[in-house]
């Protein structure tokens, strides 16, 4: 048996309440459990405040939704939609509340969009304050664009998904990003990069001396484009689309050489039923469940066709999203004086990934079918053994939210 | 309650271990190649 830190995904998306108010199915109990059965200890879900509701009131409210209820341990992100000198000093304020990034940040959300002048105010602010900003990269001008003109042709179903935001939106957004921030000296975090053309717009900054990191996903290095024209493409909506092939093996290879430093998994987990309600690939609703098969299909995928050595999976899913997040060596490491978050994990068991055997309240995983070698047998939370051969052995309400410190720029 | 995790080969990011550790009140407390302990968990 191996023994492994908890995995800790950084981006989750429980009960996130989407266009016409459309909520995900996994709550924090339903997806954490889910979390947990995939060996993932520790989350960090998103504050998203309402209009007039200041970031620390809105990290303080999402922090007592998820108390009593979520069964892991948990930070949280604030997203932030507009900022201005007066909002300055809200900074300091999360700081003291333990929340130290702030995301993710959006170029092409039609609500959320940041404008460009709050933008780089922000990125200065957040610098000074010891918080990182962490951004979703599309650029809003090439998808309205694109848009449009799909809709000029009627080709408004699931197959144009991908054309509807292409990879040059992701890349000028990356890229215009990486502009600004070498030109204000600030860091930044890129989530969910898609593209083998992204992680390179940020190779090619960090090999410049810019402190700018990022993340993709197993959808990202394990799915094309493909998907879109076969049947159930509905499922396989999120923002951004899945990319053609080629671009896996550059996401593998960007793992392996650091440019990104973390797996995470995006996870947003709308229904079946939610997910197929309209065939017009702009109105369904975006997003994945995903969080349960991280590790398996990392350890499979990665290490087990040799695309990752073992140490550099706990890096990428346990020790970096620690040492980024602001939360280790309290979370990510197995070490004296570390919480006790460890997943006992069996490389030689054997299972296919199928809907009815995961605990998300989606029902569906873009992954059905997929075989995996090496499943954890049981996940502990600070010693607690939560997770055992598929069962939830936890309590609800028994995760805690955890006070990030200024993280590491790696 | 102390909890001690027997036999499993630890990873690191440094490489991997065959390491026996020590739980208490939610904490490591030790990790070693053979710790004397009368419970731990089975798996």
């Amino acid at each position: 048996m191996l023994v492994l830190p908890g995995v800790i995904d950084v981006h989750t998306h429980y009960g996130l309440v989407g266009a016409r108010g459309v909520r995900t199915a996994d709550d924090f109990y339903q997806g954490s459990i889910s979390a947990a059965a995939g060996g993932v200890t520790t989350v960090i879900d998103y504050a998203d405040p309402l209009p007039g509701e200041s970031l620390p009131e809105a990290a303080l409210k999402r922090r007592r939704e998820a108390e009593g209820s979520i069964v892991i341990d948990f930070s949280l992100h604030v997203v932030v939609s507009s900022f201005g000198q007066q909002d300055v000093p809200e900074l300091a304020a999360l700081v003291e509340q333990g929340v130290t990034s702030l995301g993710e940040i959006f170029t092409s959300h039609p609500s959320l969009k940041i404008d460009t002048e709050d933008l780089r105010l922000l990125l200065v602010k957040a610098r000074d304050a010891g918080v990182l900003v962490t951004m979703h990269a599309e650029d809003d001008v090439l998808i309205q664009k694109a848009g449009r003109l799909l809709r000029q042709l009627g080709q408004n179903d699931k197959q144009y998904h991908g054309i509807s935001r292409p990879i040059e939106a992701e890349v000028t957004a990356i890229k215009w990003l990486i502009e600004m921030a070498a030109e204000l000296e600030c860091p930044l975090y890129i989530v969910h990069v898609s593209s083998g053309e992204g992680a390179k717009a940020i190779a090619d900054a960090r090999r410049a001396g810019q402190l700018i990191m990022g993340e993709t996903c197993p959808h990202y290095l394990l799915l094309s484009e493909g998907k879109y024209r076969e049947s159930g493409a509905g499922l396989y909506i999120m923002n951004p689309p899945l990319r053609e092939a080629e671009n896996n093996d550059a996401l593998w290879a960007a793992l392996a050489e650091g440019t990104l430093q973390v797996v995470t998994t995006d996870h947003c987990s709308y229904t079946r039923q939610q997910k197929e309600a309209s065939s017009v690939c702009f109105d369904i609703m975006p997003g994945v469940p995903g969080s349960e098969t991280l590790l398996p299909l990392l350890y499979t995928e990665g290490v087990g066709k040799g695309r990752l050595e073992l140490p550099q999976l706990v890096k990428l899913l346990s020790g970096n999203p620690a040492r980024i997040f602001g939360l280790y060596p309290q979370k990510g490491i197995i070490a004296v004086g570390s919480d006790a978050d460890m997943v006992i994990f069996d490389p030689a068991k054997e299972v296919i990934i199928t809907a009815p055997e995961q605990h998300s309240a989606a029902g569906y995983t873009p992954f059905e079918g997929w075989k995996v070698k090496g499943y954890p047998r049981l996940t502990l939370l600070r010693g607690q053994v939560i997770f055992r051969d598929g069962q939830f052995c936890g309590e609800r309400g028994s995760g805690r939210f955890i006070h990030a410190r200024q993280g590491q720029l790696l | 309650m102390d909890l001690l995790i027997h036999g499993g080969m630890v990873v690191g990011e440094d490489g991997q271990r065959r390491a026996d550790i020590l739980v208490r009140e939610g904490k490591i407390v030790e990790i070693g190649e053979t710790i004397a302990h009368l419970g731990t968990i089975p798996y």
